[in-house]
């Protein structure tokens, strides 16, 4: 029963959006081939069965019941529409041999995806974040504003039909809608090849794609890259339509696509840019260069919008130098950035080896694509040289994320430039492409990858087929599934039992938010997480834990403004925990009505001015000469010293006083005296104290994790009591 | 055209705020103390041993599930291994139950460290009570062994099995933290 909920669940957002797109179409008196109508149809529909969902969780409606009728009321209209409409031209007629030549490989690879993907989520990003904040959206009835997990700012393009599937099906329901897309893609390649007249190229690249094991692997998970691929191919077919027919009507769904990439998956970004490009190019036309942006800002609009309200940052959580605000810091950001361009420190030389066969990079693509420099032979007719320039749009944000799953947009087009340059080889080329399919079809197969590959990759385990059998129709529980597969299942479960709701948990290293309620802190998904991880080593580390005292001196001055400003710059941030002032052996005493305010980070500024030596500023960017700190004391006061206290590892950003005087900011001559304080006793107990005071009561952590042995061995030291624990994670509460 | 103008602007000025914030409350460190508490929590089905270096030794019923309390007997004792003789205060939280307090009215507590008695106190009030009684270092000759017994009088008989006394949440020791202990 289990699984007919599932597999209802994700038919069902099939129909919906196939649905949304057909009547899209019927309204723009739009007809295409069979092939590529299915495609395009389903994609469109998606584009807008999403965002209606999109609207459904901004204005709080999602229950079942609502979403059951949003998507049932598209299919009823369109049944009733189909009627009447003539049937569309069929596709180019192919060879019974070619036909075989997709349909055996397509089918079992269908049949064994399918079992795969109906098996219970346990991927880390899709049981991480993207089902667990659908989960968290479905409780909640819409969106809410979840300020520690930087993963919420993401537009959800594909993770908004996800939810209707997970209000049906659940979790495994969501994973066939990410596969709904992966079965799909192989007829919009086809279809925009026989358009093309290369009908048997289309096959071979359909197939080089929907065979590849990385294409395998993230296609049978909640996950959404190859749903990006999708939709990023369609827009093209689209534009590519509308170039060869000059329909204009056809830019509304290419607008609509080219935008919807954006909302699936933020790296899209270049796909709209590129097709309103593309289509003032070829058209000269402004008016329907603009008509086309319109169209994707229609699609991509609302999550911007979402996050400009959410996070005050319309592309969060990415350029938050740009738009900075409470919820990440932009060296946080940074951080990641410079982690993801250099994934497993593969060189750049080494990254199409590793992206193939090596598998580095966290998933193959198959040993065929090392013949991808065939593609170059597309370059000779005019699709391939389209083919090759969307390849080279789509796989340009590759380079901001070195993780071969970021190759996946792209992939259609390079696997279809492959094809057309073998296939287009004279004489042999047809017969060379056939023998190419049929090599990757056995080395994609889960058998054989270890054969090729060497050591563990990111593809599908295919387990002996009865217990695959048995696992996706839940024959075997999901739960008893979850508890013996996945180490993180059990530990999750214990902060429903145990952590009441609306609790936050600092969870260094926990990737379990699907199959629970509560909100987990990590270390860097979130300014406050940030925070919670640098407290959390300041109990143990003496860099962090000792203090840094600096008394800066400089000859009386009146003003009613004053900053510490930083003069060098330094490859970390700038952080006090607490600012004074003085004159004499007098200590200026803080004012009610001082204001105070940074050049960076501002809403953090008053954890200097709270009297804690355990919270503090910080810059949340990397020191830069100039970096300030500011008190406007709203009248002039005499001073001739700031005391400060930091952390140790502070102890090499050098500052220097600056005040405003006659209106004009200017640096005072100063000295300073510095001199460090050891740890204090109760630290641990002052850090845990302050982890109260930011809300957070809850600590689970894995034992070898960092951190987890001394809170093992100084529990009371700390002032935490352990609570439970599960599979090698303990649970601590602060007491 | 108006419309991306209008769309630039809003997402611009998502970047463009001048913020500044008035001196916060002045805040005060709390006194830190060391906890060698004993929760009274059951540790079967996923629940971990409550506390190291202590132990029931007895006199505490068995702790339902999801509570963070038991019932005593007339006289649990409790195992405590501590790193020092001096300092320590003997903290207790519990609650007098009205279904027993109804029946028999104020209750007497006996706080015994080593079978000395440290204090004592009157329950004649149906409440939760947080008590603490201060230890003299001389009553823990061997701070890695120290005993603690409590002794509540009087109790609910019951027709089958022990008396009903207090609902114990916690019992243990606490002390300021001093320049000997590792502050890292």
């Amino acid at each position: 029963m289990t699984a007919l909920r599932i597999l209802f669940a994700a038919l069902f957002v099939y129909a919906a959006c196939r649905a949304c797109g057909q009547l899209l179409f019927s309204a723009l008196g739009l007809s295409f081939r069979r092939g590529e109508l299915a495609f395009l149809e389903f994609l469109t529909g998606a584009a807008l069965f999403s965002t209606l969902v999109f609207c459904l969780a901004a204005t709080h409606l999602v229950y079942t019941s609502v979403l059951v009728t949003a998507g049932a009321l598209p299919i009823l209209a369109a049944y009733r529409f189909r009627r009447t409409q003539p049937a569309p031209p069929s596709d180019a007629p192919l060879t019974l041999a070619w036909k075989l030549l997709f349909g055996i490989p397509y089918l079992v690879f269908g049949l064994l995806y399918l079992i795969i993907a109906m098996a219970p989520e346990t991927s880390p990003d899709g049981a991480g974040y993207h089902l667990g904040l659908i989960s968290r959206y479905y409780d909640h009835r819409g969106f809410y504003h979840i300020s520690t997990n930087m993963y919420a700012g993401l537009a959800e393009g594909i993770e908004m039909l996800f939810l209707v599937a997970f209000a049906l099906g659940r979790h495994s329901a969501a994973a066939l809608v990410h596969l709904l897309f992966l079965l799909t893609l192989p007829f919009g390649m086809r279809a925009w090849a026989e358009r093309n007249a290369a009908p048997r190229a289309g096959i071979l690249g359909a197939l080089l794609f929907f065979l590849a094991p990385l294409a395998g692997k993230d296609g049978t998970i909640a996950y959404i890259d190859v749903a990006t691929a999708a939709v990023v191919f369609g827009a093209f077919s689209l534009l590519e339509i509308w170039r060869t027919e000059r329909a204009d009507s056809v830019l509304l769904p290419a607008g609509l696509l080219a935008g919807f990439a954006l909302a699936c998956k933020i790296t899209a970004g270049p796909v709209p840019v590129a097709a309103v490009l593309y289509v003032l190019v070829v058209s000269r036309s402004v008016r329907l260069a603009g008509r086309t942006a319109f169209f994707a800002f229609l699609a991509a609009a609302p999550w911007l919008i979402k996050d400009a309200i959410q996070f005050q940052n319309p592309f969060f959580p990415l350029f938050n130098h740009w738009f900075p605000n409470p919820y990440q810091y932009p060296m946080v950001e940074s951080e990641l950035r410079r982690l993801m361009q250099h994934v497993s420190d593969v060189p750049g030389w080494q990254i199409p080896w590793q992206a193939v066969v090596g598998g580095k990079l966290f998933g193959v693509l198959g040993p065929v694509f090392l013949l991808a420099p065939l593609a170059l032979l597309a370059l000779r007719t005019a699709p391939g040289r389209m083919l090759l320039l969307a390849f080279f749009v789509a796989v340009l944000p590759f380079a901001t994320n070195t993780n071969a799953r970021f190759l996946l947009p792209a992939l259609p087009f390079l696997a279809l430039a492959l094809a057309f340059g073998i296939v287009g080889i004279p004489r042999v080329g047809p017969a060379l492409g056939g023998a190419v399919l049929l090599l990757h079809a056995g080395l994609s197969w889960p058998d054989f990858i270890d054969r090729w590959s060497p050591g563990y990759q990111w593809r599908i385990d295919r387990p002996p087929v009865a217990t695959a059998l048995r696992v996706a129709f839940r024959v075997v529980p999901e739960k008893t599934f979850l508890n013996d597969q996945w180490r993180e299942y059990a530990p999750g479960l214990l902060l429903d039992r145990f952590v009441p709701p609306g609790e936050k948990v600092f969870s260094p290293d926990m990737g379990q938010m699907a199959y629970q309620h509560r909100d987990l802190l990590g270390t860097f998904d979130s300014a406050l997480g940030r925070r919670a991880f640098l407290l959390f080593i300041m109990g143990q580390a003496k860099e962090l834990a000792g203090t840094w005292h600096r008394e800066i001196h400089f000859p009386p001055v009146t003003a009613s403004r004053l900053r510490v400003a930083t003069r060098n710059a330094v490859d970390n941030d700038l952080r006090i925990s607490e600012m004074r002032f003085a004159l004499g052996q007098t200590e200026v005493v803080r004012e009610p009505s001082w204001r105070l305010s940074a050049s960076a980070n501002p809403w953090e500024v008053p954890y200097a001015f709270d009297n804690n030596p355990v919270s503090w500023w910080t810059s949340g960017q990397t020191v830069s000469p100039g970096l300030f700190l500011q008190v406007d004391f709203g009248h002039p006061v005499t001073l001739d010293r700031v005391l400060l206290s930091q952390s140790v590892d502070q102890r090499w950003t050098s500052l220097r006083p600056v005040a405003l005087l006659n209106g004009v900011w200017t640096p005072l001559r100063s000295r300073e005296n510095d001199y460090e304080e050891p740890p204090r006793p109760s630290i641990r107990m002052e850090v845990a104290d302050e982890f109260k005071h930011l809300g957070i009561r809850w600590i689970l952590i894995p034992d070898g994790s960092y951190g987890a042995n001394d809170l093992l061995e100084k529990a009371p030291y700390w002032g935490i009591t352990r609570i439970a624990e599960a599979n090698g994670y303990r649970l601590w509460r602060i007491n | 055209m108006r419309i991306f103008l209008i769309a630039a602007l809003f997402f611009t000025a998502a970047g463009c705020r001048e913020v500044s914030f008035p001196v916060p409350q002045q805040r005060s460190m709390p006194e830190f103390r060391l906890r060698q508490i004993l929760e009274i929590r059951p540790e079967s089905d996923g629940f971990a041993a409550t506390a190291q270096n202590s132990s029931i030794i007895g006199g505490v019923l068995p702790v339902a599930p999801g509570l963070d309390w038991s019932w005593t007997t007339a006289h649990p004792a409790f195992r405590f291994k501590l790193d020092q003789p001096s300092g320590w205060d003997l903290d207790i939280k519990l609650t007098t139950a009205d279904v027993v307090f109804d029946k028999i009215g104020p209750q007497q507590l006996t706080v015994l460290v080593n079978g000395t008695k440290t204090g004592s106190a009157t329950l004649d009030q149906c409440r939760t009570w947080l008590l603490r009684f201060p230890v003299a270092p001389a009553l823990l000759p061997d701070p890695a062994e120290t005993r603690v017994t409590l002794a509540i009088a009087p109790c609910l008989p019951q027709p089958e099995g022990p008396p009903l006394c207090i609902l114990l949440h916690n019992v243990g020791f606490t002390r300021p933290l001093t320049a000997q202990d590792p502050g890292r």
